[in-house]
């Protein structure tokens, strides 16, 4: 699934058999004249679980808004590269064209907020719109309950009839996730979807949307900070950094054997993949602010490994069977 | 033209202008009895104006009693100069105030609210750039020589459609003006909405702009505006009577606040409840509005 950028020559989809549901090559956005992504490769095969973890301002959500066509609204524009959604090049699609791809093909849960629905219709409405919108001529209240039961509503006639501000926090995602399954869509983005919900909440939608995935057959995008979800729910895990990719690889190897001194720093900081009675050690420094980058590779000021041939380029990001690195010394190194 | 100060530290997120500054006002919730009353004493006073004149048997317009009577059980409010009966007169003159109010108000707003909508969902710069100058430029007009200007324009007697006269040169100059205030306060509504997560959700179900700007920002810039517009109804009547009380609003015989204090003007030391009655009708229908009004945008702010 990963290659080093610019490999590619024929569009994917002149492979018919292993399209893949999203492609994003050598992609870069600037906001406001700033570089926020650079170089980016992500490719989301059909039904495959893809994590992106990285701090915040490291450019995932932006990433994100790429491959459903709402860099517009926030400012950004793509300055490089390609995004290719079910084989069909929407680097720069127009927002008519994008609108007949979300919902449908490519599906967004946001960060969990009160706001995430119009807080002056009934839910059961706002749901039966969009039923409406992806299935017509179908029985309407039967697949909104359908909706409602996949995404394990509790009460599900009482959420029908409620307004959003009568509902949890954790109603709020169930119903803005069954808002977005009801197009069936074949790749379900979850930016963050239960940053702001408490963390009993944020385990049991993390487990609901993986459910989805395997009952639906989607393929899942899931950005999140907890690093034992990730690795418990994903086949494949990309780690940003300061808007680059370091490193990507099997979910089950990434944080085993990480080979980009950045991952080896968030796994050896993180209490659910450091075993007991170990130590967690923090990585020292910040991370730059967006386009205030290191000339070479952008983790060097951090770097406990870092030399001055790191400085010399960005380095790239490099495929060996299946785990890709992004740091010249991956191979001298060990971590 | 406001009255409405904005009741909450929130305001910037609701893009609501107007005078005042957070935390500034007392924040007492009317209870539900005193909204209901507000509601009821206008419905009531309108209604009377309705069937007083047939109870007491006098026109509100005919010459009924001797002049200037002081307030007496067969006049409560008294006679003005040429006899008529003062109680009858302010109870009728409801009608025409409330008339203007209510139709300047309303089609301002509604008109007003979906200019600002529009034109906040317009990818066409320059189209937004010009409108909100236009509103500038409305709203920097001072409202009561505009008006004055309306009346000679129309000529001093114009009526038609059985209006009153110089009703429709009122009309005209509330809708004229009016609109503006309503498309700067729904422009910046639809723009600090537009980046609410619930526009931005119905962007990824695929929907369209347009039927965002519909089915999402416009009902609730219409809400605020509305609830703008219950207060803007006092300053409306107000407007109304001051107007008259120029010599540039409802003209004469038919009864009308303004008109009736100013025809006690001259009078006050002799008849003082020509002037007083009207102006209590006034100030009773202003404290009304203004209490449902201040229950409208609370009722706004539990929901949004």
């Amino acid at each position: 699934m990963t290659r080093p950028s610019g490999q590619r020559v024929s569009p994917p989809g002149s492979q018919a058999s292993e399209l893949p549901v999203a492609e994003i090559q050598d992609l870069a956005i600037s906001v406001a004249g700033r570089q926020v992504v650079t170089r980016v490769d992500l490719d989301i095969a059909a039904g495959e679980a893809v994590g992106l973890v990285g701090e915040s301002g490291s450019g995932k959500s932006v990433t994100c808004r790429s491959l459903i066509g709402l860099l517009d609204f926030i400012g950004a524009t793509v300055t490089a590269g390609q995004v290719w959604i079910a084989g069909r090049d929407m680097t720069s699609a127009s927002q008519r064209e994008w609108q007949a791809l979300r919902g449908r093909t490519v599906s967004l849960v946001p960060q969990a907020s009160l706001a995430g629905l119009d807080p002056l219709i009934q839910v059961g409405a706002q749901l039966r719109e969009v039923v409406r919108r992806h299935d017509r001529g179908t029985d309407v209240s039967a697949r909104t309950l359908e909706l409602l039961d996949q995404v394990q509503m509790p009460d599900p006639q009482r959420v029908l009839r409620a307004y959003p501000h009568e509902l949890s926090g954790g109603m709020r995602q169930r119903a803005m996730i069954a808002l977005a399954i009801a197009g069936r869509p074949a790749l379900l983005i979850a930016d963050e979807a239960t940053t702001a919900l408490d963390a009993t909440i944020q385990r049991s939608i993390l487990k609901l949307l993986s459910s989805l995935r395997t009952d639906l057959g989607m393929a899942l995008l899931l950005v999140s900070h907890d690093l034992a979800v990730i690795r418990s729910a994903t086949d494949q895990v990309a780690v940003m950094y300061a808007g680059t990719i370091v490193e990507r690889a099997a979910s089950r190897e990434l944080f085993v054997h990480p080979r980009h001194p950045y991952t080896a720093g968030l796994a050896a900081a993180d209490p659910a993949l450091v075993p007991r009675g170990k130590p967690l050690r923090s990585m020292v420094g910040d991370p730059p602010q967006p386009g205030a980058w290191a000339p070479g590779c952008r983790f060097a000021p951090r770097c406990v490994y870092q030399r001055p041939v790191c400085e010399q380029a960005l380095p790239p990001l490099i495929d060996q069977g299946g785990h890709a690195v992004a740091c010249v010394r991956a191979a001298e190194i060990s971590l | 033209m406001t009255v409405i100060s904005p009741p909450s530290g929130r305001q910037a997120d609701r893009g609501r202008t107007g005078l005042g500054w957070p935390g500034m006002r007392l924040r007492i919730r009317a209870p539900r009895g005193v909204v209901l009353v507000a509601a009821a004493i206008p419905i009531a006073i309108v209604i009377l104006g309705f069937i007083l004149p047939a109870i007491t048997g006098y026109s509100p317009t005919a010459f009924v009693a001797a002049p200037l009577q002081p307030p007496s059980w067969a006049h409560p409010f008294g006679t003005d100069q040429f006899g008529r009966d003062v109680f009858v007169r302010c109870f009728v003159a409801s009608h025409i105030d409330y008339l203007v109010a209510v139709v300047g108000v309303g089609v301002s707003s509604v008109v007003g609210t979906i200019v600002g909508v529009v034109v906040a969902a317009t990818r066409v710069r320059w189209i937004d750039w010009a409108v909100m100058r236009v509103v500038d430029a409305v709203i920097a007009f001072p409202f009561i020589v505009l008006a004055l200007a309306f009346v000679v324009a129309f000529g001093p007697a114009a009526s038609f459609a059985g209006l009153p006269q110089g009703m429709p040169a009122l009309f005209t100059a509330f809708l004229l003006v009016g609109w503006a205030y309503y498309a700067r306060l729904a422009r910046s509504q639809a723009i600090s909405l537009r980046s609410r997560d619930f526009v931005t959700s119905a962007r990824l179900m695929g929907y369209s702009s347009a039927r965002i700007s519909l089915r999402h920002i416009m009902p609730i810039a219409m809400a605020t505006t509305m609830a703008y517009a219950v207060g803007d109804a006092i300053i409306t009547v107000a407007l109304t009577a001051s107007l008259s009380f120029l010599g540039a609003g409802i003209g004469p015989p038919a009864p009308e606040w303004g008109q009736m204090m100013f025809d006690g003007r001259g009078l006050l030391q002799i008849a003082w409840w020509m002037t007083l009655f009207p102006a209590l009708m006034l100030v009773i229908s202003g404290l009304c509005l203004a209490v449902l009004a201040d229950h409208a945008v609370r009722r706004l702010e539990d929901r949004i």
